[in-house]
């Protein structure tokens, strides 16, 4: 209450939960979310199994001032994306908890574990059949692009 | 207070932390505060925060199952559940740790007892737990003395029951996990002081019977017994197994029980708060019944002897009495403040209401919604509290909370060196940070100017000749000269300097990312055997067209990501754009100095910080893309004007080139618009060659 901003105790929360006590394959970078709050890179293990499994990649969150209600903005960045059809080369993802589904009640470790799952029901590795078209006219935050979510299969 | 989270909690103990995690509203993590529970899902949140997320999505944040606002119920119990937890919390907390180090073993043992302690608390019968408990839990005991001491401690000095084989203790848990079941505390109450009042010979003889028993949860239920007057009869039903276990022990220690007696006592009228009448006459009645009970019978409703023959008529008045408070608690809670669709109410109607809850109404008008939207956020949450705040409580702290947020956080504010004037202010006020701007850096600005002096005698000596000229050639000699200012001149073009700087600047930006999206192109061009100029050349229309699109995105997105005063649309100007105006107003400011000496330079430069384009929104971007066109432009300077500039200071509070930007930006609004057109058509042939500049450096770099 007395904070001005709701979202920042929130994110000290999460950040201390996730630090405490991480999921397999997650990690927060802790030099990204030192000062400000609303920048993490988060590091995600591929899910050992999976088409990724050992393989590093690195997401960046981005938080607005209307975090818990509004979605984070999660891109991959870092030379390792994935090859995946709902990952843009440019680090864009299409998944819709993090636009139009997105709920409060998620957290940074729910959307990361979402992701690793994403990438862990992958079947094929290959980039989304309108990558090269996205990525030129894309803005720079995902958030910008209307999704449109017809696969749940992968 | 300290920041708490689940994790506080040893990872031995799961459920601990799962206790803990059930007790905090999912949106904003932090324990519930006023809980609301939906009831078609049973999920609970603070008040706030689901109201505040009502305004996004009427669904419940959990499970997407649809819920408007008004079905939201309060969860007393849950409240209570959560200050009585959060109460303990260190103290348990406390205990966990010094277990989990002690003795590892010993930590799933501890835990069970720790949850049933916490049934306990929950059930106000801390009491029966604190005299019951082994002697290692008397310490947990102790903790809850120092947390309730009118609840605890009368009993927690009963010394004999900490001598309790475990064997016992097991029953005494069993005991408590029956009791909640079987009693809810103000209702039976209510209960049995109705009994006691109609059936005076029951309650004595069981009365007696209780003596002999520890629990007073068995004594409740025993005076709720219509005719089961002895603890042996089967009608007893459920209370009978809880008597069997409690009477050896009873047997065992039959002083203890005595002393246990008197906590019986006192524990009705604290579980029954609601009717604290009733239950404090409880013991009273069963006392006085031997007296006088056969022409006297007590009142259900207060408790209160009266004769048989009246019980009727002061009955009725007693009901209607109750009726009365009833009705005046339902108008003592307070009534929502309907939402508004603020599009169709007036700005007069607006701020009437705002006076009428003690809001200022300073701002312009989306403002003053924000604002009353808030107050009526919050007082709508605190309207579910128990004890809600006043009006004008909420009031002054949704305006310190506005306040809050407009002020940037301190610590960005003291690296940034930056004259930041609101669209808001007056002019008294954007002089008055003016002037402390100036004073502040008056240093850095007596330096530039001793800089630019000196250049301009080179300058003068050198272009003395071309001075007698029309006004234009001035112009292109001025400009050559004075690259720290002069962000573009009008023959640009033809001498190969770049014309829209700024956007050059952010074009080189972007060229990491063209260059990413060229590689990717022709990966898959090659496949197709296009001539790799070819698939360049598109690449690089394409990439500028999305370049300029993004900018324009950039450029609202940054407004948007400083949230604060979105509004002011005049101050955020698009890099190109601004650009742009430089260049179609460079000609008129040169204009203006075409003739003027040294002072006239020195003038102009000390215009520069006071002027408002400082306050622009993505001011940080600005100054940043106009420090890398100034660097650029000194370089270049350094190539076509024999004077070097190498002085020049490095730390520069404020790129003197916004200044000339921002009075070319005032200019210009003066201005009609008509010359927009032209603008822009030169603005696109900057940008080509600009993109062809920029792809020949990075062909250098290679």
């Amino acid at each position: 209450m007395a904070t001005p901003w709701p979202m920042q105790k929130r994110l000290q929360n999460e950040l201390l939960h996730l630090q405490r006590d991480p999921p397999v394959g997650i990690s927060v970078n802790p030099n990204s979310a030192s000062s400000t709050l609303t920048l993490w890179s988060v590091n995600v293990v591929g899910a050992p199994g999976s088409l990724y499994a050992g393989e590093h990649f690195q997401l960046q969150f981005t938080f607005g001032k209307r975090y818990p209600f509004e979605s984070p903005e999660v891109i991959f960045i870092g030379g390792n994306i994935p090859v995946h059809p709902h990952v843009y080369s440019n680090g864009h993802i299409c998944l819709s908890i993090l636009t139009e589904d997105w709920s409060p009640a998620l957290s940074v470790q729910a959307v990361c574990l979402s992701i690793v799952s994403m990438l862990s029901s992958c079947t094929e590795k290959k980039r989304p059949p309108d990558n090269t078209f996205y990525v030129k006219t894309c803005s720079k935050s995902p958030k910008k692009t209307k999704w449109w979510y017809h696969d749940d299969k992968v | 207070m300290a920041l708490t989270d689940p994790t506080d909690w040893p990872g031995s103990m799961p459920d601990l932390r799962t206790i803990d995690n059930l007790l905090r509203c999912s949106i904003c993590f932090e324990y519930l505060n006023v809980a609301m529970i939906i009831p078609s899902c049973s999920h609970n949140y603070c008040s706030l925060c689901i109201r505040r997320y009502m305004k996004y999505k009427r669904q419940c944040p959990s499970c997407n199952i649809e819920v408007s606002a008004s079905e939201l119920c309060n969860n007393r119990t849950l409240d209570e559940l959560v200050k009585t937890f959060v109460a303990v919390r260190p103290y348990i907390l406390k205990i966990c740790k010094t277990f989990d180090a002690e003795n590892q073993e010993g930590c799933p043992s501890s835990d069970k007892d720790l949850k049933t302690s916490k049934q306990q608390v929950k059930s106000g019968k801390s009491q029966v737990f604190a005299s019951k408990q082994s002697p290692k839990k008397s310490t947990l005991a102790g903790h809850f003395t120092a947390v309730k001491p009118s609840k605890t401690a009368p009993v927690s000095n009963s010394e004999p029951y900490q001598a309790k084989t475990s064997a016992d203790d097991f029953n005494v848990l069993d005991d408590d996990f029956v009791s909640p079941k079987l009693k809810s505390p103000s209702r039976t109450d209510r209960h049995s002081s109705n009994r006691l009042g109609t059936r005076p010979a029951d309650d004595r003889s069981l009365v007696n019977q209780i003596n002999d028993d520890v629990i007073d949860i068995t004594e409740d239920f025993g005076t709720e017994r219509p005719t089961a007057s002895t603890s042996s009869s089967p009608a007893a039903g459920q209370a009978t197994p809880i008597r069997r276990q409690a009477t050896p022990r009873s047997n065992q220690a039959t002083p203890s029980s005595n002393q246990a007696m008197p906590s019986c006592s006192q524990t009705t009228p604290s579980g029954s708060q609601t009717t604290p009448s009733g239950s404090q006459t409880t013991p009273g009645g069963s006392q006085t019944t031997p007296g006088g009970s056969r022409d006297k019978a007590e009142c259900p409703v207060c408790g209160v002897p009266v004769p048989t023959k009246y019980i009727n008529t002061h009955l009725d008045a007693c009901l209607k009495r109750t009726q009365q408070t009833d009705t005046n608690k339902r108008i003592q809670k307070r009534k929502r403040i309907p939402a508004m669709v603020w599009k169709l109410v007036p700005d007069k109607e607006i701020k009437k209401k705002m006076r009428h809850y003690n809001l200022s109404i300073k701002g312009k008008r989306h403002e003053l919604i924000k604002r009353l939207d808030e107050f009526i956020l919050m007082y709508n949450a605190q309207c579910d509290a128990a004890n809600p705040k006043s009006a004008e409580e909420i009031a002054k702290e949704v305006e310190k909370m506005e306040q809050l947020k407009t002020q940037p956080p301190q610590l960005k504010e003291a690296k940034v060196f930056k004259l930041k004037i609101e669209k808001g202010q007056t002019e008294d006020q954007m002089e008055k940070s003016k002037q402390e701007y100036l004073s502040a850096h008056k240093d850095q600005f007596s330096q530039l100017i001793a800089v630019a002096r000196a250049r301009m005698k080179g300058v003068k000596n050198k272009s003395s000749k071309t001075e007698a000229a029309g006004p234009n050639q001035t112009d292109a000699s001025q400009d050559s000269n004075e690259a720290e200012t002069s962000t573009s001149s009008e023959d640009s073009t033809a001498s190969d300097r770049p014309v829209g700087s700024v956007t050059e600047n952010s074009a080189v930006q972007e060229l990491e990312d063209v260059m990413v999206l060229e590689d990717e192109v022709e990966k898959q061009q090659e496949d197709k055997r296009i001539p790799r100029d070819a698939a360049q050349d598109t690449s690089q229309e394409d990439a500028e067209s999305d370049r300029t699109g993004s900018l324009f995105s950039e450029g609202s997105g940054g407004e948007e990501a400083m949230g604060n005063n979105g509004e002011s649309e005049e101050m955020v100007m698009d890099t190109s754009e601004s650009s742009l105006h430089m260049k179609q107003d460079d000609a008129d400011l040169m204009a203006s100095f075409s003739g003027s000496d040294v002072h006239g330079q020195a003038d102009c430069r000390i215009l520069v910080p006071s002027s408002p384009s400082v306050a622009s929104k993505d001011g940080m971007e600005d100054s940043q893309s106009q420090n890398m066109t100034r660097a650029k432009n000194e370089t270049s300077s350094v190539k076509s004007d024999p004077a070097p500039d190498s002085l020049e200071p490095l730390c520069i509070p404020e790129s003197p080139l916004s200044v000339v930007a921002e009075t070319r930006r005032r200019k210009r609004k003066k201005q009609d618009c008509g010359s927009n057109a032209s603008d822009s058509g030169s603005s696109f042939g900057d940008g080509d060659n600009v993109l062809r500049r920029s792809k020949r450096e990075r062909k250098m770099v290679k």
